[in-house]
């Protein structure tokens, strides 16, 4: 079967069989594509593969992948991937270079040609651990570390992805299912250099341990905050009630979810009132009119400030709409321009629902925003 | 192993008819058991592309119709089903985890038939029927006609579960009562069945608020306008942990109680107790005409313990469930 999708931004085609599980067509593409294929990935297309904006459109050779059924049921397939994973593990060096880690992986072997024959078609595969679970040290591909396989059964979270911007499990999808679709790893979501506030807050916060639980939790969080800006520690916890930790205790966990909340909502309720104050020097005719500023009712206390708030969470909104609309990812960072910031920043916000950041934003910080939202229109005012 | 996406109904219905098919909702059950060898299928049919699958609308007579392949978060999002159906909201909010939500679905929960299937007991109590479809047409059955056994269910070949069709509790009880839930509806139903959420402001911050107050508590009661009638619907699962845990005992309790306090009708059904969902009409007896109270409910979870007859396995006792099963009762004097 054929598949399209984009994979933390990049377009990804492959030929596989519909009925592989995703987790393992994610992990193998992760790691530089079909160790069957004889595809040695450039240096380029390794650890930082997963960056968002890396284009390269990846085409898996075909093969035995290939095949609409892969049903022959070869019983050392799982084994022998997960003697591949071990291999590549074992050779990479502690500081390895992306080259030559991928070296053993990549290396065509008669017994690592059919990986379109592991997966759901294997009977017997249901205990964690030594079965290419990655409980038994074989998942630490320094390619891959974004999606581990823990439980297989749905359990522990630890192989979340967001697909179209919802928390799934992609050991609980076939491949087939991924077509069309927007996939995002935790990896999609920052970059060591330019982390997610998630992912800051999680390193600052001392929020991993072993981390194997980790990409999952964050991409538990950035589900969690997409839907909700401003949760409790209950909604945190409730959120991440799918995800396993053995090492941490949660608290930690919790914590780091709760700063990155406070500073997505900061950094947002920041570049808002930079585009408030922006348009308003702009349009300083509409200021005082009572323009519409949509369907809120305007606040009881100066008019000004109470203006000033329903016209960001509008144009907040605006964004927030355009930038959830999809497929396209130009809409989304047009979009999420409209909401204010650069585009960096903007994709964040739109990951991150502007739309929900601000009504939340504007109800829970009404004092601060105003606040903020004063001075810049008594600068307007005198604009004017 | 082959995986067909048909797009609508005549391409399900061919594809259903390949040998060795079986039909994949969500996923959460069927390809754990596959992977474990627990099952057969050569064939996998998505139904996650199907429109005719999905939905929530009004039916006649006030009853709603769910798409049997609502993700449990979307049911659990949506504003029908929050104000209508609170009883089957608590169950959603407690049933496996937020990632299991997003992809489990209400007609994977129903198919799966398990004897702890979360929505189950809530759609007993409210009479639900499921809608059925297949090549030569569609038919209906009540939910409780439908689940034969575990894992067992009337399902033909070729055959799926399109829809549940559910009157909510309230309908008919009181042309007041009804009045009121309407005028909170308004700013919902002004953004119509068919927009999608958030197409008005006002149904946005409805939603949330829906949503603040359900996770908070798992059962409601429903005041009537300027009157002491009320409708009190319940819903409490005892699992191993709160989230992910297959039921150890669960109650879905759905009472009419007058304006004098005496309940008019009581329903009452128990997941994990029984290789099906378990109704007790000795206990709803014993609750109807009694005034609700600590008194009625105590002599009711006797006559419970004394009728139940549930197993013991991994996650508990025959001991420990029967008396779970009268305990969960006791909770409704708090309501």
């Amino acid at each position: 079967m054929k598949l399209s999708f984009t994979l933390n931004g990049r377009a990804v085609r492959l030929d596989v069989a519909p009925g592989r599980r995703a987790i393992d067509v994610l992990r193998e593409d992760l790691r530089g594509g079909n160790v069957g294929s004889g595809d040695l990935p450039g240096e380029a297309d390794a650890a930082g593969s997963t960056a968002i904006g890396h284009a390269a459109t990846q085409t898996l050779g075909a093969g035995p992948c290939s095949a609409q059924k892969a049903g022959s049921g070869a019983p050392a397939a799982t084994a022998s991937i997960a003697a591949a994973q071990r291999a590549d593990a074992s050779t990479t060096p502690a500081t390895g270079t992306p080259a030559s880690a991928h070296a053993a992986p990549c290396a065509p072997t008669p017994e690592t040609s059919a990986p379109g024959q592991a997966g759901l078609d294997e009977p017997g595969q249901d205990a964690p651990g030594m079965d290419g679970s990655g409980l038994d040290g074989s998942d630490m591909d320094e390619r891959a570390l974004d999606v581990k396989e823990g439980c297989g059964t749905g359990e522990c979270g630890a192989c979340s992805i967001l697909v179209d911007g919802v928390q799934k499990l992609s050991c609980l999808m076939l491949a087939a299912q991924l077509h069309g679709r927007k996939i995002v790893t935790a990896a999609g979501l920052g970059t060591p250099e330019a982390p997610h506030p998630i992912q800051r807050a999680f390193a600052e916060h001392g929020a991993v341990q072993c981390g194997f639980c980790t990409p999952g939790m964050v991409v538990a969080a950035a589900s969690l905050l997409a839907a909700n800006p401003a949760p409790g520690r209950e909604d945190i916890r409730r959120a991440l009630s799918g995800n396993l930790c053995r090492c941490t205790g949660y608290v930690k966990i919790v914590d780091a979810v709760d700063a990155a909340a406070k500073e997505i909502r900061h950094e947002l309720r920041e570049e808002l009132c930079e585009e408030l104050s922006e348009e308003m020097r702009k349009t300083p005719a509409d200021h005082g009119r009572g323009a519409p500023a949509g369907p809120e009712p305007q606040g009881g206390g100066a008019p000004a400030e109470g203006d000033a708030n329903a016209k960001m969470r509008t144009t907040a909104r605006r964004g927030a709409k355009a930038a959830s609309a999809r497929p396209s990812d130009n809409t989304a960072a047009a979009g999420a321009k409209a909401a204010g910031g650069t585009t960096n920043k903007a994709e964040r916000a739109a990951q991150a629902g502007v739309q929900s950041v601000v009504q939340a934003d504007a109800q829970a910080d009404a004092q601060a925003g105003a606040k903020q939202a004063g001075p810049k229109t008594a600068k307007a005012e005198a604009a004017k | 192993m082959n995986v067909l996406s048909p797009r609508d109904l005549p391409e399900l219905f061919a594809a259903l008819a390949e040998p060795g098919a079986r039909a994949l909702a969500g996923g959460t059950d069927l390809l754990v058991r596959l992977r474990s060898g627990r099952d057969n299928a050569q064939t996998l049919v998505r139904l996650d592309g199907l429109d005719a699958l999905r939905g929530v609308a009004q039916g006649p007579g006030g009853s709603l119709r769910l798409g049997a392949g609502m993700t449990h978060a979307e049911l659990l999002a949506h504003p029908l089903v929050l104000a209508r159906l609170p009883l089957l909201a608590a169950a959603l909010a407690d049933l496996g985890s937020p990632p299991i939500r997003n992809m489990g679905t209400l007609g994977g929960n129903l198919c799966t038939a398990s004897p702890a299937g979360d929505c189950l007991p809530p759609l007993m109590t409210l009479g639900a029927e499921v809608e059925l479809v297949s090549a030569s047409g569609a038919r209906r059955l009540p939910l409780a006609d439908f689940i034969t056994g575990p894992g067992r269910t009337r399902l033909a070949p070729g055959e799926v579960l399109a829809a549940v069709h559910a009157l909510p509790a309230e309908t008919g009880l009181d042309a007041g009562l009804d009045a009121g839930l309407d005028a909170g509806l308004d700013a919902d139903q002004n953004a119509g069945p068919g927009a999608k959420p958030g197409a008005g402001a006002g149904a946005e911050a409805k939603l949330d608020a829906d949503h603040g107050a359900k996770t908070s508590a798992k059962g409601s009661a429903q005041p009537g306008a300027n009157t002491g009638a009320r409708v009190i619907q319940h819903f409490e699962k005892v699992g191993r942990r709160s989230a992910l845990a297959v039921a150890v005992v669960s109650l879905a309790a759905l009472l009419r109680v007058g304006k004098n306090g005496v309940v008019e009708e009581a329903r009452l059904a128990w997941g994990s107790v029984a290789p099906v969902v378990w109704r007790c009409p000795e206990a709803e007896a014993a609750l109807t005409g009694r005034k609700l109270g600590l008194t009625a409910l105590k002599q009711a979870a006797a006559v419970v313990r004394e009728q139940v007859r549930p197993i013991g396995d991994v996650r508990a006792s025959a001991d420990y469930r029967r008396e779970v099963a009268g305990n969960l009762l006791l909770r409704l004097a708090m309501l």
